[in-house]
């Protein structure tokens, strides 16, 4: 069918829906509206009768103006044609001879009936008429007859529904099952139908007949749904489906359970502690960087191995090297120019933690062999019980004079202080 | 399903827990074997004075690779998790011409004051040392979370991943030995060796830094 | 049991069981699925038979994946230690990571707006969508801590939070359970729930033949819904 609406799954589902709850009625097959934009005006007009005050009727151009907002002036015409001759709008002149409509009460009804066919199914009208039948029973205003034809309904309802089902489980891909599984979710049908049948063996013995016959179609129902589930459980696990249940379903869940039932999720899944890759070697690689320098020779850690050339630390190298500049940019942003920069007042200015984030950095950029900066610190603290940063340690950073040949004792440093110098290292 | 055998299961607890006391009379001799023929080892990593304890160890030669042509991949430990680490190792390490493990007890302040000497962090005169203290407790609760220490207040011991290292590898840390971080000459053991008390709410807020130091890995995926 | 047509480690010559313990080595430790062009024993079939013989002796599955192999824990073992609360992350932990599990899978794959059907196919969450839970914040962020130290979480862009690398090591079978304990926590009176729940305790049971109909009654109580409450 080619209708406006096959772009849109949903809309062609319920147009499909429609289509076939007409059908019992319906004069031809192109009875029904392709496009549930008609439905909507129906709606409006509905809405119109129902909120205005319209007792005395609505003119023409009133209900055109009702449904402004729904369609074009061509569609509400056309539309308007139908619902009178249908019986929808219905016609009485009033007493200055001007012709008003009125809205038929069963069309009504026929909305409702539409609106609820597009949530639930006809599973639900099951429902419906098992509980009102229930409901009359128990009132005691039910006569045998009516009894016997709510009885053969539902029953039909229930053999027709099983079959769909199971032609579902056996045929259709699972994007239609998962469409349709709100259409049977009521797990209190078996209830209902057993309650049902302990009223109609107390006051209709002679119904036993056919309440056997209702009670095996439900139980041939359920057991359908039960393969129809199963199937949607298989495969939705399969391929991790989520759609099985809306999204506001699991946000809901997230805002409100509990933190017992959320922790029965892992209650018996196995996880094993945690890690850390620091082998030998890597330690060893470790401390091959970090090994302080002596004061005495200026040497540029060892650098550390290139990272792996598999993608993921690729991206890894990027982060580095971008960390790399990160570092060189505020750094130069401290010397502006110069060769020398005291941090401390930028630190103290700095509060916590960005005052550590800074010392961090600038400690990062002394040790990148690609940036020859330089961080020094006084052996002072000052303590600021107010000051955004209450403990701080001079620190200074500089830019060593590049030498031609390898490092003197004369950079423009003043001496790491803090650097333990006890801690003179010979390599190996 | 078939039922999981006892060995199987055994060997199962010693991963998911890292280290387990060691089984009694035939259960020792039948793990034993199950390692074997798991292509693993079962390691002594008993502490002496103390209970039998094992865990599972690997094949000589046959140890887990990583870096840059192994195949595999790795997160790195930050340069904070692996200096304080490489200063606990040199702490405990008292014969380096034995394996490392079980060695020596050492304490948190000698810890801190090996890694502060590497320069990474800031001085540690006393109060500005609050903030890195709070870093080392956060590292320090890392590295026994991971096995490679085990902290019992106020002293620290290597941990069972340390037991597990074969010879060879333990060679290779043999010849960088003395640059391991550790205290200067004249460093001495506070008295009341009670270092602040880490207020572990606010360890988080380190973590933070202590994750964007060096490489985090986990964030290139 | 199944040992007898799979090879034995010392059935192989010296260089193949080296071959299969750096194999082992290597998917029982990384961090990321092991390409199987890494290693030998990942690519030839006897070695790789001799590898899934080792790790079975040891509780241990090999798990084939998209980028290449690690290991899980089999099955059967994990119910085991996990009777035994071996294992199993303390309750924040696990609430926390079920909370992850909701707002960075469930529910944008419901919404379609992330394909794909493996846990790492999410979408990042924040603490401020966390905070939101009954969980109190501070003890969300201490999970999120350790959680982060076991690689169940990871940290992406922006420090925005994301399951982690080492839920590729979950057997299918546990994946399977996770997403029923989703489907359960969220409509836990709906059909699909009550199907879970039958199927559930019919695998615990020793199958044998279902219970019969009462006398009288038309429906059987084996197959029904579950009883009126």
């Amino acid at each position: 069918m080619d209708t406006l609406f096959e772009v849109d799954p949903e809309r062609a589902a319920y147009a499909d829906r429609l289509r076939a709850l007409v059908a019992p009625v319906a004069a031809s097959a192109g009875a029904v509206v392709d496009d549930p934009v008609d439905l909507a005006v129906a709606n409006a007009l509905w809405a119109a009768f129902g909120d205005l005050d319209a007792s005395g009727g609505l003119t023409h151009a009133q209900l055109a103006h009702a449904c402004r907002d729904v369609c074009d002036a061509d569609t509400f015409e056309s539309r308007f044609r139908v619902f009178t001759a249908l019986g929808m709008l219905e016609r009485f002149f009033d007493k200055a001879h001007q012709t008003r409509y009125v809205f038929n009460p069963t069309s009504a009804a026929g909305l409702m009936v539409f609106d609820r066919l597009g949530q639930r199914g006809g599973v639900d009208e099951l429902i419906t008429l098992l509980d009102r039948t229930r409901a009359d029973l128990a009132a005691g205003r039910a006569s045998v007859a009516q009894v016997r034809v709510s009885l053969r309904t539902a029953q039909r309802m229930l053999t027709i529904s099983a079959d769909h089902l199971l032609r579902l489980v056996s045929g259709s891909p699972l994007s239609e099952l998962v469409a349709q599984r709100r259409h049977h979710s009521h797990n209190e049908l078996i209830g209902d139908v057993q309650r049902l049948d302990k009223q109609v063996t107390e006051q209709f013995p002679e119904l036993d007949q056919v309440m056997v016959r209702l009670v095996q179609e439900a139980q041939r129902y359920v057991d359908a749904r039960e393969q129809f589930v199963t199937r949607l459980l298989d495969e939705g696990a399969a391929v991790r489906d989520f759609s099985l249940l809306d999204p506001e379903e699991y946000l809901q869940t997230a805002r409100t359970a509990s933190r017992e039932a959320l922790g029965q999720v892992f209650g018996t899944v196995v996880v094993d502690p945690p890690t850390l890759w620091l082998d030998p070697a890597a330690v060893a690689q470790l401390v091959a960087d970090f090994t302080p320098r002596a004061p005495t020779r200026r040497r540029p850690p060892r650098p550390a191995d290139p990272p792996p050339g598999r993608d993921p630390l690729t991206r890894v190298a990027e982060r580095t090297a971008q960390a790399t500049q990160r570092r060189l940019l505020a750094a130069e942003l401290h010397l502006q120019g110069g060769d020398e920069a005291d941090l401390t007042s930028a630190l103290r200015a700095a509060g916590w933690p960005a005052a550590a984030v800074m010392v961090a950095d600038a400690v990062a950029a002394s040790r990148d062999p690609e940036l020859q900066f330089d961080v020094s610190m006084r052996d002072e603290l000052i303590v600021d019980a107010n000051g955004p940063v209450t403990h701080v340690t001079p620190v200074i950073l500089t830019r060593p004079i590049v030498q031609t040949h390898s490092a003197t004792t004369d950079d423009s440093a003043e001496p790491d202080a803090d650097i333990q110098l006890a801690e003179v290292r010979a390599d190996a | 399903m078939p039922e999981p055998t006892a060995t199987a299961v055994g060997l199962a607890r010693l991963r998911a827990a890292g280290v387990q006391a060691r089984p009694a009379g035939a259960a020792y001799g039948a793990w034993h074997a199950a390692s074997g023929r798991a292509g693993r080892r079962l390691v002594d990593v008993s502490r002496p004075g103390t209970a039998g304890r094992v865990a599972l160890g690997w094949a000589d030669g046959a140890e887990p690779v990583g870096g840059a042509h192994s195949g595999v991949e790795r997160v790195s430990a930050t340069p904070v998790l692996g200096l304080t680490f490489a200063a606990v190792l040199r702490a405990c390490w008292a014969d380096r011409s034995e394996h490392p493990f079980p060695g020596r007890l050492t304490t948190e302040s000698r810890v801190l004051a090996a890694v502060a000497s590497t320069g990474l962090m800031p001085p540690s005169t006393a109060e500005a040392a609050q903030g890195s203290v709070r870093h080392q407790k956060g590292a320090l609760r890392r590295l026994t979370e991971a096995g490679y220490i085990e902290v019992d207040r106020p002293y620290i011991r290597l941990g069972t991943q340390v037991a597990l290292w074969s010879e060879v590898q333990v060679a290779a840390l043999r010849v960088i030995y003395q640059q391991l971080p550790s205290v200067t000459d004249d460093w001495f053991e506070p008295a009341a060796a009670t270092a602040a008390p880490a207020a572990d709410d606010a360890d988080w807020a380190f973590e933070l830094i202590n994750d964007d130091d060096g490489l985090d890995a986990w964030e290139g995926w | 049991m199944t040992a007898g047509f799979r090879l034995a480690l010392a059935d192989l010559s010296p260089t193949r069981q080296g071959e299969v313990q750096a194999a082992l080595a290597a998917v029982e430790t990384a961090d990321a699925p092991v390409p199987a062009a890494a290693f030998r024993a990942l690519q030839d079939p006897t070695m790789r038979s001799a590898l899934e013989g080792c790790l079975s002796e040891a509780g241990r599955v090999l798990l084939c994946l998209p980028g290449g192999y690690l290991s899980g824990y089999d099955d059967g073992v994990a119910e085991r230690l996990a009777r035994d609360g071996l294992g199993v992350l303390p309750p924040d932990d696990r609430a926390v990571l079920a909370l992850v599990l909701l707002l960075c899978v469930a529910v944008p794959r419901s919404a379609g707006q992330v394909s794909g059907t493996s846990w790492l196919d999410a979408k990042p969450t924040s603490y401020l969508e966390l905070d939101r839970s009954q969980i109190p914040n501070t003890r969300v962020r201490e999970s999120v801590r350790r959680l982060r130290h076991c690689g169940l979480l990871r940290f992406g862009a922006r420090k925005q939070i994301l399951p982690g690398p080492q839920f590729a090591r979950f057997t299918e079978a546990t994946s399977d359970r996770l997403w029923e304990d989703l489907i359960l926590l969220a409509a836990p009176s709906g059909v699909l729930a009550d199907v879970i729940r039958r199927r559930r305790t019919a695998r615990r049971n020793v199958p044998t033949t279902s219970t019969p109909s009462e006398p009288g009654s038309r429906t059987d109580p084996a197959a029904g819904e579950p009883k009126e409450t």
